[in-house]
């Protein structure tokens, strides 16, 4: 397109940069957010790039304000976006439990950086995983994405965007600072090729409307304010209407396994997993994100050593994608899980393979990725048991 | 029979509120006595005065008891987090200006836990409503101390009287930007009426300040007990004084005391919206440099493989070192062909700190996006040079600024060149191209990335203006090289 307003063609581009312009082109229009490192680059971005498509950048007080106006937006009928790194992400918590609450779709970039607390600024960390799963209080279900690649932060973003819509829930691109500050080549195809999922409407009158009552999917059809429905959105406990029932464990019960059942359901639809050589592998490195990308080169020595090892990188990473990764359990000795951090996705591999196969956690407190000999070591001991 | 007729009397006459009421939801669960029905109805009436098309009104409120006024209306209404209501209203209203937002809570909610938001919509001059409701507690969680609990009050959590000093609101909201405040009490019903009326006919941030009974939570518990809403309004009416126009900051408000009511601001100011137009306005549409692209790959570049060729160019913040990386890198990256991984480090200094771009240029795909064995490192700086050349080893290539590192040592097998880059800047008038004129010299020196390529990443990656300036400082660059070197760009970097 010309003018600048898309972007079309081969971009030498860091990874920020990248996600800003994923988030453009899956048609987002709204913007809020906190400047933080190393998510800053999408801010500033979005910033400059928003006013050109006719969108709205806003530069928030803090990152709670960030996240509530984000779910404003949404129910304007506009796709909005924030991203933050850890700091900011655990302020953004109680408005993504509205978020989840409430069905709006949105997407939330999380940049991780060496944690916990103020941590390692401008350094690599994984550490927010289990935060992204579990972070807002309550029983709930979260879409979380983790790219590789500058061009993977362009792509996912635009699934993010696709997936919240598709599902009327928050969704996480949970990166961290060295995808974020890597520049790559990235590809942006014309708008015409973006797969764009657009907001599920009611097609009923609004005296038929029940803003909350699902379709068959476990997802109810959305309506935006200022449409002439009328409606009524709490994060309290609420029933088909969007009334509060806040004496009614049934109420509770009905509403929550139904945000709970809209993913767990639709995981197929929703799981993507990257694998190599996993027919014959012996032992298999699982892993996410730039750890995995980076134990690539691990896996190829381990190979040259005449090992058999196999790959198996979670795009998804939440929902967990128990199904594969018990599949593989009965199959291989032994799992390697490399991440810049102490234990949290092992902890779920452990719990999936439940004993049938050997979970090797290569942890890393943040600040660098793994040294590619210490993954090779971890197959080595993989490759010895049994 | 009689009785019949008069009941289908009443049921057909509805009132004329019942339009914005969700009647479903009633009983509301305030209690007796509590001034939040009389504020609710005279928003109500002010609404319905307004003529404005209440399927463009949303209504946000956060926690509390005044909270639960978005759940009792028949609008469009978002019942938010603790404190939220107002950035929540603020990405409604931005998102789509057709809205008229009207932000309804109380005081703990706006000015305690969002306190931060209230005075952030001010200052943005965002075009909104906000409606608090002040009853000096909180009074849903049982009464409470507050950010407005007068000195002496007491509560279920200031036993022994508050001795912390309370915010005025209007004098806050008008001291945050607010261009409309007021403030009435639940018994002045008509005024408050007209003036919710015309804060919502305001354009810009408008704030209405409720004084309203809480006799559970707050009145009964004072030493001059209200123990009843009756109570509070008898002294409503004998304490308030009205004072248009006067200066919000002696309107504070005190234990027993004074309860000073009226209009106190009401001028004009741009809005949000207004001076965001006009800046974006202004600027969009003028010549602006867009990054160009190509959407097919062009073909691989003219050089043979190099397998993996990594490269480190190091200065201080302000030499351009990272621009330097990137135009390599997009080289390589975009005009090659190549797979090409830039990544870079810097210290927190935003000038003169350490400065360092990492390039990997493959064949192959680049997993490990770190420097495994530097085949070219390109000094700028004593520091840069001195940290990094010891990793230089067999067959690597040492590039310095002959007039910025001294080399001293040099590790076995790496062979060195140099470039007076700044000073053949600076004979092109222009000191700053000096990073510029080090990459021509490391395009003639080395073989990790052609000569054509660099050219155009060049030209495509310099501000708009000084393309030529840049072009020229790669040119001087490179011919030094080819000059220095005596031979080809062939000899392996």
């Amino acid at each position: 397109m010309s003018g600048g307003r898309f972007l079309t063609g081969q971009f030498f581009m860091m990874g920020d940069e990248a996600c800003a312009e994923g988030a453009i082109a899956a048609g987002c229009r709204f913007f809020a957010g906190y400047p933080i490192t190393p998510a800053t680059e999408i801010a500033e971005r979005m910033s400059r790039r928003l006013p050109e498509v006719g969108g709205i950048y806003i530069q928030m007080e803090d990152e709670l304000a960030s996240m509530a106006a984000v779910l404003g937006a949404s129910w304007a009928g506009v796709k909005a976006m924030t991203a933050t790194s850890g700091p900011g992400f655990s302020l953004m918590m109680e408005n993504l439990g509205l978020g989840i609450m409430t069905e709006t779709p949105c997407v939330v970039v999380n940049v991780q950086r060496g944690a916990p607390s103020t941590g390692l600024p401008t350094l690599v960390g994984q550490g927010d995983m289990m935060q992204a799963r579990w972070g807002s209080h309550g029983p709930y279900e979260i879409i979380a994405l983790s790219p590789s690649s500058p061009q993977e932060l362009f792509d996912l973003t635009i699934k993010a965007f696709n997936l919240a819509e598709k599902y009327r829930t928050p969704v996480l691109v949970m990166t961290d600072a060295e995808v974020g500050h890597i520049t790559e080549k990235v590809a942006i195809p014309p708008p015409e090729e973006v797969e764009i999922f657009p907001r599920r409407k009611a097609t009923v009158p609004p005296e038929e409307y029940l803003p909350f009552e699902p379709d068959e999917d476990c997802v109810p059809p959305m309506v935006n304010f200022g449409e002439g429905y009328r409606i009524h959105v709490t994060g309290l406990t609420h029933d088909e209407r969007g009334y509060p029932v806040t004496d009614d464990p049934q109420a509770q019960e009905r509403l929550v396994r139904r945000l709970i059942e809209k993913i767990r359901r639709n995981r197929e639809d929703i799981i993507e997993l990257e694998e190599r050589g996993l027919d014959d592998a012996e032992v298999v490195v699982l892993s996410y994100g730039i750890s995995a990308r980076a134990a690539l080169w691990p896996i190829e020595m381990a190979r040259r050593e005449g090992i058999r090892v196999g790959y198996l990188r979670l795009i998804t990473v939440w929902p967990f994608p128990e199904g594969r990764i018990r599949e593989l359990a009965g199959k291989v000795k032994a799992f390697v899980v490399p991440e810049i951090n102490y234990g949290q996705i092992a902890l779920e591999v452990e719990r999936c393979a439940a004993g049938q196969a050997e979970v090797i956690l290569v942890p890393h407190a943040g600040g660098d990725i793994h040294k590619p000999e210490r993954v090779l070591e971890a197959i080595r001991v993989g490759q010895g048991i049994g | 029979m009689i009785q019949n007729i008069e009941a289908s009397l009443i049921v057909s006459e509805r009132h004329p509120m019942d339009e914005i009421l969700r009647e479903d939801r009633l009983p509301h669960i305030w209690c007796p006595g509590c001034g939040l029905g009389t504020a609710l109805t005279c928003f109500i009436a002010a609404l319905h005065e307004s003529g404005l098309d209440l399927d463009k009104l949303a209504v946000v409120s956060g926690i509390g008891c005044t909270g639960r006024v978005a759940g009792y209306v028949k609008l469009d209404s978002f019942h938010t987090t603790h404190g939220r209501a107002i950035p929540f209203a603020t990405g409604l209203k931005l998102a789509n200006p057709e809205l008229k937002v009207v932000v309804f809570s109380g005081d703990g909610d706006l000015i305690a836990i969002g306190g931060n938001h209230l005075i952030r919509a001010a200052r943005r001059n965002l075009d909104m409503t906000v409606i608090c409701v002040n009853n000096f507690n909180y009074g849903m969680t049982g009464g409470q101390v507050g950010p407005t609990t007068p000195l002496g009050a007491r509560t279920t959590t200031s036993p022994y009287g508050n001795f912390e000093h309370p915010f005025n609101l209007p004098h806050l909201a008008a001291a945050s930007g607010a261009v409309y405040v007021a403030r009435w009490t639940t018994l002045h019903v008509r005024r408050l009426e007209k003036a919710i009326g015309e804060a919502l006919a305001k354009r810009g941030f408008s704030f209405v300040e409720v004084i309203s009974p809480c006799p559970v939570g707050y009145g009964r518990r004072q030493e001059k007990r209200q123990r009843e809403g009756l109570d509070t309004m008898r002294y409503y009416h004998d304490r308030s004084t009205i004072r248009h126009g006067v200066d919000p900051k002696e309107a504070d408000i005190t234990l027993n005391g004074e309860i000073v009511v009226g209009k106190f601001v009401d001028i004009e100011k741009p809005t949000f919206r207004d001076l965001l137009n006009q800046t974006i306005g202004e600027t969009i549409g003028r010549e602006r440099r867009v990054e160009g692209g190509e959407w097919r790959a062009r073909g691989k570049g003219r050089r043979a493989k190099v397998g993996r060729a990594e490269i480190r160019l190091t200065g201080i913040g302000g030499q351009g070192i990272i621009s330097a990386g990137y135009i390599l890198g997009k080289a390589a990256a975009i005009y090659d062909g190549r797979n090409t991984v830039l990544t870079q480090s810097y210290g927190p200094e935003a000038r003169g700190g350490a400065s360092t771009a990492q390039v990997i240029i493959s064949d192959e795909p680049i997993w490990y996006p770190r420097l495994i064995a530097p085949s070219v490192l390109t000094a700028m700086s004593q520091e840069g040079w001195n940290e990094y050349c010891r990793e230089l080893g067999e067959g690597s290539l040492a590039i310095i600024e002959e007039d910025l590192v001294e080399p001293g040592f040099l590790p076995k097998g790496a062979r060195l060149v140099s470039i007076p880059a700044t000073r053949i800047a600076e004979g092109l008038g222009r000191s700053i191209v000096a990073n510029v004129v080090m990459l021509g010299f490391v395009a003639a020196v080395t073989d990790v990335v052609s000569v054509e390529a660099m050219r155009e990443a060049v030209r495509t990656s310099v501000p708009k203006g000084t393309e030529e300036l840049n072009l020229r400082a790669f040119e001087r660059g490179y011919e030094y090289g080819l000059k220095r070197e005596g031979v080809s760009s062939g000899e392996e970097g």
